[in-house]
């Protein structure tokens, strides 16, 4: 015999399944733009370049090297 | 592109239900249940199709939870059966449910996205702990959206589960088909 768990519990709305989607794709969309950021910080130039800033003292880290490139691009 | 989910026992029981969890296998690379959860969804007569995902990988057993996570676990069910939309005050019956929320929040090393559950209450205390979730329904819409459900299939996924007991209105039905159906 197949049952269901809780068969009085309250019914899901309209605004929670628009919700759902919504939070399924925004994980969805944070998953996708990490994998993008890996494989960026994966590529041998990227990361000698890195590499070198952080050894030299120009950056502490990685974080800070990527947000000052960015920001010397867009003045 | 994949995500990691644990799951509360409906909506691994609506995919059943419908012969869908082609459906989560979209979306999510692996979906972890509590070893009560297990047990929850054997004696909803289950006992079969999970074992299915659990021997091709896609379903995984937790590991027992520790004393301080049964504990927080116990005090999650507690706030559960509080919320003012559950209907059983009974926190027991809420364990399984406070197990995958703590579990989702106790260990990170898990990478867990997202956290499935179909039920209002134990939903509520999930989004007071800013966890992300979603329910079936919502990955039904998103299968929608990605063009892989029509408006018809969509009435027929959850219109099966439906008919089996899960509390899905057929007004929600419809605003699911409509809005996500192609």
């Amino acid at each position: 015999m197949k049952t269901v768990p809780e068969p009085d519990a309250e019914l899901l709305t309209d605004e929670d399944v628009l919700d759902d989607v919504q939070s399924l794709s925004e994980s969805l969309q944070r998953r996708q733009a990490e994998r993008r950021a890996y494989a960026i910080l994966n590529r041998p130039a990227v990361r000698s370049m890195l590499n070198s800033l952080i050894a030299n003292g120009t950056c502490p880290n990685d974080e800070v090297a990527i947000e000052q490139a960015l920001r010397m691009l867009v003045r | 592109m994949h995500l990691v989910a644990i799951s509360n026992t409906g909506p691994l029981v609506s995919a059943f239900q419908c012969g869908r969890c082609d459906l989560l296998r979209r979306y999510f690379s692996v979906v972890y249940i509590t070893a009560t959860e297990q047990t929850e969804i054997e004696n909803h007569g289950w006992a079969g199709e999970l074992q299915a995902e659990i021997d091709n990988g896609f379903v995984e057993v937790l590991e027992e939870l520790s004393e301080p996570e049964r504990m927080e676990a116990a005090a999650v069910a507690r706030q559960i059966a509080a919320d003012p939309t559950s209907h059983d005050p009974d926190w027991r019956h809420r364990v399984p449910e406070a197990e995958a929320i703590v579990l989702m929040h106790q260990r990170p090393e898990l990478m867990i996205d997202q956290i499935l559950l179909d039920e209002k209450a134990a939903r509520s205390v999930a989004k007071t702990l800013g966890l992300s979730l979603t329910g079936f329904p919502g990955i039904v819409g998103r299968a929608g959206q990605d063009g892989l459900l029509t408006s018809d299939e969509i009435r027929q996924v959850l219109g099966s589960c439906q008919r089996q007991g899960t509390r899905y209105s057929q007004a929600l039905i419809e605003t699911v088909a409509r809005t996500y159906g192609k």
